[in-house]
């Protein structure tokens, strides 16, 4: 590792608190890549444990190894896809919530195309689902709408 | 927890659906009454991949493309623009282009387009719509299999925002018009060039005003000079370059020095190793070179012992970079040939600070023990090789059927 001119941000970590309780430690470095951390951070000083009412403890260890790696500048195309190899829908869901919440902008954009990508050719409902839309069409209007747009919903599954 | 999601404001909602390819997108406006208008604020337009089977299919295709766009009539200006039509049958270029044109004008007289990627798999070349290359917004711009031929060409061209330009598979009138198109674009950070075609074979850059033109802000090019000699001069003030050489090439004139350039890839070097000397002289600060030989000779034959002709001669003096900036020299399909084996010894000697030698050979595992004898000028460097067998496809993988083994001292 090259020589730093040591700043008093450059070891320096931070603790965050869970909603559910849990207290884990990130650098400094990684907590500014989270605008809503820096700015508790600016609002309440660095040697206070920083509350995250809407982040828990599932989710959180995720996202402090996603910056562990962007400050070393070791973020690749291989790593992100193993990072989000063994999440579900759902779990994906809930880290792009986090990262929406922290204003953690690069996982935020990593984390819309995969959902993108996972939604691709997902069923109608599926969808309605995945974002939690109540359907208020009626059945004349929906299937008014389809055929307007027939060419989208080819290749797109079938609700069951 | 779940419940959140539903709380999303339509921006974000947006930004997700800026990532569906537009058939996706549209897909959408069914979710709810709310979501049937979101996909209108995307400004992200992305028809790629699209597979037309048959007459038919394209029909359906060009009409989702015009009431999507008419959809959009009075939205957010398109931002992102991507055509990528393959077709299953002999489609002829006449009967794709009028459409295709007046899609492309569309969103250029909307205003705000920054990034611009098309292709399409007609038989017979389209012709490029000039207006693309007056969109004085756009930053970066994709194009690939497109005859690029207009009248009003030179008093035409400006993109000062261009920052990416792509071209595969570009037929030019004349190499002038290429040149011409570089010099519109004074921003250009990343160039990428291969299978460029010039109608007019005659060489027209060796008179005077393309003596000194290069393009200043350009970090990263990826150059094939297969077909035709780029004048490299123009590409002195890169950081990361990728080049194919012919093999007929010839290097004598001109080859400008590259100041800032770290990290160099070389394609189809054919055994001209003293080749790499040149590259190490002018290029003073290099810390990255990767090198694939190709394997074939001048008759486009894979190698034999009687190909080895190669006489080298240890340079007389050791250039800048082997002592002070060389970190990673990675050399692919390397058969056991003389001037092969004796350029890694020659670096192997006096690169101080290498880190890394990677070795991945089609040729006699045998050369793995000659070159571990060599003497090495860092202690730290280690040493990899990849044996590949003779048949393999030159398509496949490097990662499938190899051996690997390292050998080195570990720093």
């Amino acid at each position: 590792m090259a020589q730093e001119a040591s700043s008093s941000t450059s070891s320096k970590t931070i603790s965050l608190k869970t909603g559910d309780g849990e207290i884990f430690e990130i650098e400094a470095s990684a907590a500014k890549q989270m605008k809503t951390v820096q700015r508790l951070i600016d609002d309440l000083g660095d040697d206070i444990t920083i509350p995250l009412h809407n982040v828990f403890s599932k989710e959180l260890p995720k996202i402090i190894e996603y910056y562990k790696k962007d400050i070393t500048g070791e973020i690749t195309k291989d790593f992100e896809a193993e990072f989000v190899k063994d999440l579900n829908d759902d779990e994906v869901k809930v880290l792009f919530l986090a990262a929406n919440y922290l204003d953690a902008n690069k996982l935020f954009e990593f984390l819309s195309q995969n959902i993108a990508d996972r939604l691709e050719s997902k069923s109608v409902e599926y969808v309605r689902k995945y974002f939690g839309v109540e359907n208020d069409f009626t059945p004349e209007e929906e299937s008014k709408l389809r055929e307007e747009r027939a060419w989208s919903f080819r290749g797109i599954k079938e609700d069951e | 927890m779940m419940d959140m999601i539903s709380t999303l404001p339509d921006d974000i909602l947006c930004h997700v659906l800026s990532f569906l390819k537009t058939k996706q997108a549209v897909a959408t406006s069914i979710l709810s009454k709310r979501w049937k208008h979101l996909w209108l604020s995307v400004p992200v337009l992305d028809f790629s991949r699209t597979r037309v089977t048959d007459q038919e299919a394209n029909f359906r295709f060009h009409d989702f493309v015009y009431s999507v766009l008419l959809s959009r009539d009075s939205a957010p200006p398109v931002k992102f623009f991507r055509l990528y039509v393959m077709y299953n049958y002999t489609q002829h270029v006449n009967l794709i282009m009028p459409s295709v044109s007046k899609w492309i004008n569309f969103v250029l007289q909307r205003g705000g387009l920054e990034y611009l990627d098309l292709y399409m798999d007609t038989s017979g070349w389209p012709t490029l719509p000039i207006n693309i290359l007056s969109c004085t917004t756009l930053v970066a711009l994709k194009l690939c299999f497109f005859r690029v031929v207009d009248h009003r060409f030179s008093s035409v061209l400006l993109l000062p925002s261009l920052k990416t330009l792509h071209l595969h598979l570009i037929r030019f009138a004349k190499r002038q018009d290429f040149m011409f198109l570089l010099a519109a674009c004074p921003n250009l950070e990343d160039l990428l060039i291969s299978a460029l075609l010039f109608d007019d074979e005659e060489d027209s850059l060796s008179c005077n005003e393309w003596k000194n033109f290069s393009l200043s802000n350009l970090t990263k090019a990826n150059v094939d000079s297969y077909y035709f000699q780029f004048p490299m001069k123009v590409l002195h003030n890169v950081q990361s370059l990728s080049m194919c050489i012919a093999k007929a090439h010839c290097f004598n004139d001109a080859i400008p020095t590259f100041h800032n350039l770290t990290c160099m890839h070389l394609e189809s070097l054919n055994n001209r190793c003293h080749f790499i000397v040149e590259v190490f002289k002018h290029c003073p600060k290099l810390q990255e070179l990767y090198v694939d030989e190709d394997g074939m000779n001048s008759d486009y034959q894979p190698w034999t012992k009687k190909d080895d002709k190669e006489n080298w001669v240890d340079p007389n003096f050791v250039p800048q970079c082997l002592s002070l900036h060389l970190r990673v020299f990675c050399f692919s399909s390397v058969f056991g040939l003389q001037g092969e084996l004796q350029l890694a010894r020659y670096i192997l000697k006096n690169a101080r600070v290498l880190q890394t030698m990677r070795i991945s050979t089609i040729g006699e595992p045998e050369i793995k023990d000659l070159l571990s004898s060599f003497p090495r000028a860092s202690s730290s460097c280690k040493l990899t090789f990849v044996y590949l067998p003779r048949d393999y496809s030159s398509e496949s993988d490097s990662s499938l059927d190899a051996n690997e083994t390292s050998i080195g001292s570990d720093a």
